[in-house]
């Protein structure tokens, strides 16, 4: 019986590909995605299959991580990412160095590379254009329309919610001091939309920071991603930490920790992240 | 013909290295420099080489200024032997004699001079040897078989000079003599020869002409047998009369033998 | 003549010697060609794109049939790679050996000394502070701009390490790579100012010159870096017989009628202009100017008439090889190349440490 089935699947397949020529208007076959944000709004536009290979960020959802992955997404190799044979590049703001971009683009694939701002305009936008990209129109439009709902809906409830939250978010500079996020960062888009308040807003960017001077502005809560949550030793250890020990998130132990990807990419889960990361700033407290 | 130093002065901060030292060195002869640590030997030796300019009189060679004279153009008049300093890096004997080449560039067409210079200082067995590996006596010898291919690169006219500082110094007895015969032989074919050296018996045995040196200025110089007198000895050296009396009397018998 | 057993009884003459030594330093130089070609071909024919050897090789002649993926692969990105794998390779070898040679220390290397750091440091100022303290030095000096910076940084290090070695006493090793440590520390001190008031994009460019790689090079940004490199590797071995002389000692060398201070400034200049090139186009690619030289002696001498272009081949070489794992070890993605010949060069270096303890400390 089971033979008979695959012999079945198999012919239903073969008639399948014999149609394929006639479909090839339908667009790029072997995209290959650049940017955790770029992998996921593929997938929420149910198009991962026409995937053939990802950046080292890309990890979500599971599935995508059984791909080749063509390594950092600042620190591509040119051949590498030919080697997928791919048809079209999807590549985030963040994709580099723009030399090997450039190398990509002399060898006849296209790319398209998405703007990023950490807004939701901007994330409807890269739906767009990368439904356009994958020629699925419709189904992007309708991711859009799904998205713009829910992640107003997401404020609506973070609106009710009570209290402004002062939150110092930290990102691990490998081996090096903590740093923490100042204005025009994912991480500050992410308090300001969850309703809180950013204690590093009169920086820009990512900077290294004396954790005592950020423990001096109060902060109600301490985010983190996390990696780094592992590294500071965990909740514990950030509880503990010297310099953060007195400050009201340590004492009410508000640490909150959550993949980069999910939190400060501002990828298709962003209306559930808003959510999330607004309660979390104002209840969770970690063991 | 010839290089001198006339009335010259060395400053180094406020020490006088050497003081007003008047020295000819002439084709032909074999000098060689005696005094006691400090006196200044080294020093004259460095300014007659273009090492060091004096704050006060001349230094000539064939009358001109040494000054005027390029690296290069010395170095096709003049060859120095300093005290041996390390190498890091492995050349094999032959190609430290080789470096005598530098100054002639491709004007060198035969290595007949260094193949006599190896052979003159008794280097044929250790040719292909590393330099890097010899003992302090055999990179003495090669550096002084350098020196001489140098010079006999440079040929005979116009004379040139050879400068050893202590060629002797880690040499056993064989080679002391194998060295002095090198810079005696030189002399007596019309080059001119200076030595640095602390062996008096040796001194006695090849100068045509001493200079005494003590406390930077030059006491005396002339031929050996008016020169090394057992009070000169006592004096340069700072040691008691009876002393240098008794080792002036092995010399002489010695030399006698 | 030679006796039954096969040996000599007397000495061979010097010109037995030489032409022995001439042989032999032949056969060193042909086998290091060949391997680099074979290397250089390897390059070109071996990636993560597959690509036939036929179809790798037919690429490079021009021809007048649609270009394929293939040749767009090998023309747009293993060619100009290649070409920057023997620039790059062949002047850190060259500038190792002749950094050694200045130094009459066998340790000193572009990376340890600092003069790749201070180099990194001028392409980073470039990249930070030149677009808003120096716009018209950018606009003037175009695809220059980095390579000159990258210069101006590396030859500001290496006299620093020069004059420090100096005062400190006469070539001492030990004297010479605490310069090095303390011209790395101040140049990645600076950096990391430089990385703390940088903007994203500039960041990103900062991070990418700690880790070498030959992977950004195209064709509008290789020509100018190359043509310094070549420059710089040419007019370097005709400094060869001075520096030969220079062995013996400084004084020495004057004694043989070696200009001394020219040639100084001479390998001073063009190391700073080699390695600033090097620099600006691929980071930080350690240990290749200690590694090449140091096999070199070992195998035919000191003269540097063997050494600066055995070590110009032989970087070139193990620049290429160090591609090949970088390209191929993890793909489709890429290691940066720096951390594979700092990972293979920084053991290199602790043995050569044992090994020189006695001579230089």
């Amino acid at each position: 019986m089971n033979q008979m089935l695959r012999f079945c699947l198999l012919i239903a397949s073969l008639a399948l590909l014999a149609t394929a020529p006639a479909r090839a208007e339908d667009g790029p076959k072997r995209v290959v995605a650049l940017g955790s944000e770029i992998t996921e709004i593929v997938d929420a536009l149910g198009e991962t299959k026409r995937l053939v290979g990802r950046d080292s960020t890309s990890l979500y959802p599971p599935e995508v991580t059984a791909l080749p992955d063509v390594g950092y997404v600042r620190q591509l190799g040119a051949e590498g990412v030919l080697s997928l044979r791919p048809d079209l590049i999807l590549a985030s703001a963040t994709a580099g160095p723009p030399e090997v971009l450039a190398q990509i683009r002399s060898a006849g694939v296209p790319i398209v590379q998405l703007s990023e701002a950490f807004t939701l305009d901007s994330l409807l936008k890269k739906v767009a254009d990368i439904a356009k990209a994958l020629q699925v129109e419709a189904r992007g439009a309708e991711l859009s329309e799904k998205l713009r709902r829910d992640t107003q809906e997401a404020e609506a409830a973070v609106a009710k919610m009570e209290g402004h939250p002062k939150v110092l978010f930290i990102i691990a500079a490998a081996g090096g001091a903590p740093m923490a996020a100042g204005r025009q960062t994912g991480a500050d888009a992410m308090i300001a939309l969850a309703g809180g308040e950013n204690v590093f807003a009169e920086h820009t960017g990512y900077k290294a920071v004396s954790l005592e001077a950020a423990a001096a502005a109060a902060p109600d809560a301490i985010a983190m991603m996390a990696h780094t949550l592992d590294n500071m030793g965990g909740a514990t250890g950030v509880a503990t930490n010297p310099a953060l020990k007195l400050t009201p998130a340590a004492k009410t132990r508000r640490i909150v920790a959550r993949e980069g990807g999910y939190l400060l990419a501002f990828g298709p889960r962003l209306p559930q992240a808003i959510t999330d990361f607004a309660k979390a700033i104002r209840s969770e407290a970690a063991q | 013909m010839a290089m001198e130093l006339k009335r010259v002065t060395v400053i180094a901060g406020r020490a006088r290295l050497i003081q007003d030292v008047s020295l000819t060195l002439a084709p032909g002869k074999l000098t060689i420099i005696l005094g006691a640590n400090g006196a200044g030997k080294s020093t004259a030796l460095n300014v007659l080489a273009g090492d060091l300019r004096p704050a006060e009189g001349e230094v000539l060679l064939d009358g001109r200024p040494l000054a005027a004279f390029s690296a290069r153009e010395l170095a096709t008049r003049r060859a120095v032997v300093l005290q041996h300093a390390p190498m890091n890096f492995a050349l094999c004997v032959h190609e430290v004699v080789a470096l005598a080449r530098a100054p002639f560039g491709s004007a060198v067409r035969s290595d007949h001079a260094e193949e006599r210079a190896i052979r003159t200082m008794e280097l044929t067995a250790l040719a292909a040897r590393d330099y890097s590996t010899l003992s302090g006596g055999e990179r003495q010898r090669a550096q002084i078989a350098r020196a001489l291919a140098q010079l006999w690169h440079a040929g005979d006219t116009p004379p040139t000079y050879l400068m050893m500082d202590e060629p002797t110094a880690h040499l056993d007895l064989k080679h002391q003599i194998t060295a002095l015969e090198a810079a005696r032989h030189f002399a007596d074919a019309g080059g001119g020869a200076l030595c640095i050296l602390h062996d008096i018996a040796l001194a006695r045995e090849f100068a045509d002409e001493i200079v005494l040196m003590k406390e930077g200025r030059l006491i005396a110089s002339g031929p050996a047998a008016a020169l090394l007198t057992p009070a000169a000895i006592a004096d340069i050296y700072g040691i008691s009369d009876s002393r240098a009396r008794r080792l002036a009397a092995a010399w002489t018998e010695g030399a006698g033998i | 003549m030679t006796s039954a057993a096969g040996v000599r009884t007397e000495p061979p003459t010097l010109a037995e010697l030489r032409a022995a030594q001439d042989r032999s330093r032949r056969v060193l130089l042909a086998v290091l060609l060949v391997g680099m070609v074979a290397a250089a071909i390897a390059e070109l024919v071996i990636g993560p794109a597959k690509i036939s050897v036929y179809d790798a090789l037919m690429a490079l002649w021009p021809s007048s049939e649609p270009a394929t993926q293939a040749s767009e692969i090998v023309q747009a990105i293993r060619l100009p790679r290649l070409l920057l794998a023997l620039c790059v390779g062949a002047t850190l070898g060259v500038c190792g050996a002749a950094l050694q040679g200045l130094f009459r220390n066998p340790l000193a290397d572009p990376t340890i000394i600092g003069v790749s750091g201070g180099g990194v440091l001028g392409a980073g100022l470039v990249i930070v502070a030149g677009k808003t303290l120096a716009p018209g030095f950018l606009a003037v000096a175009g695809l220059f701009a980095l390579p000159l910076g990258a210069f101006a940084g590396s030859m500001i290090a290496i006299i620093a390490v020069y004059g420090m070695s100096r005062i400190s006493g006469l070539a001492s090793g030990s004297a010479l790579i605490l310069a090095g440590i303390a011209i790395n520390a101040i140049c990645d001190g600076a950096l990391g100012y430089l990385n703390f008031i940088a903007f994203d994009d500039q960041l990103r460019e900062l991070v990418f010159w700690r880790l070498g790689s030959l992977g950004r090079v195209t064709w509008t940004s290789l020509p100018p870096a190359a043509v310094l490199m070549v420059i710089s590797v040419l007019l370097m071995l005709r400094v060869a017989p001075s520096l030969n002389v220079y062995l013996l000692g400084e004084r020495e060398a004057v004694h043989l009628g070696v200009n001394v201070e020219r040639m100084k400034r001479v390998i001073i200049l063009l190391v700073a202009l080699g390695v600033g090139s090097a620099v600006a186009l691929t980071g930080l690619i350690g240990f290749i100017g200690l590694a090449a030289p140091h096999i070199i002696r070992l195998f035919a001498g000191a003269d540097h008439r063997i050494v600066l272009p055995g070590s110009a081949l032989l970087g070139a070489l193990l620049i290429l090889c160090a591609d090949l794992i970088a390209r191929t070890a993890v793909a489709p993605a890429e290691l940066p190349i720096g951390l594979l010949t700092s990972a293979l060069g920084g053991p290199f270096f602790l043995w050569m440490l044992m090994r020189y303890r006695r001579e230089l400390f």
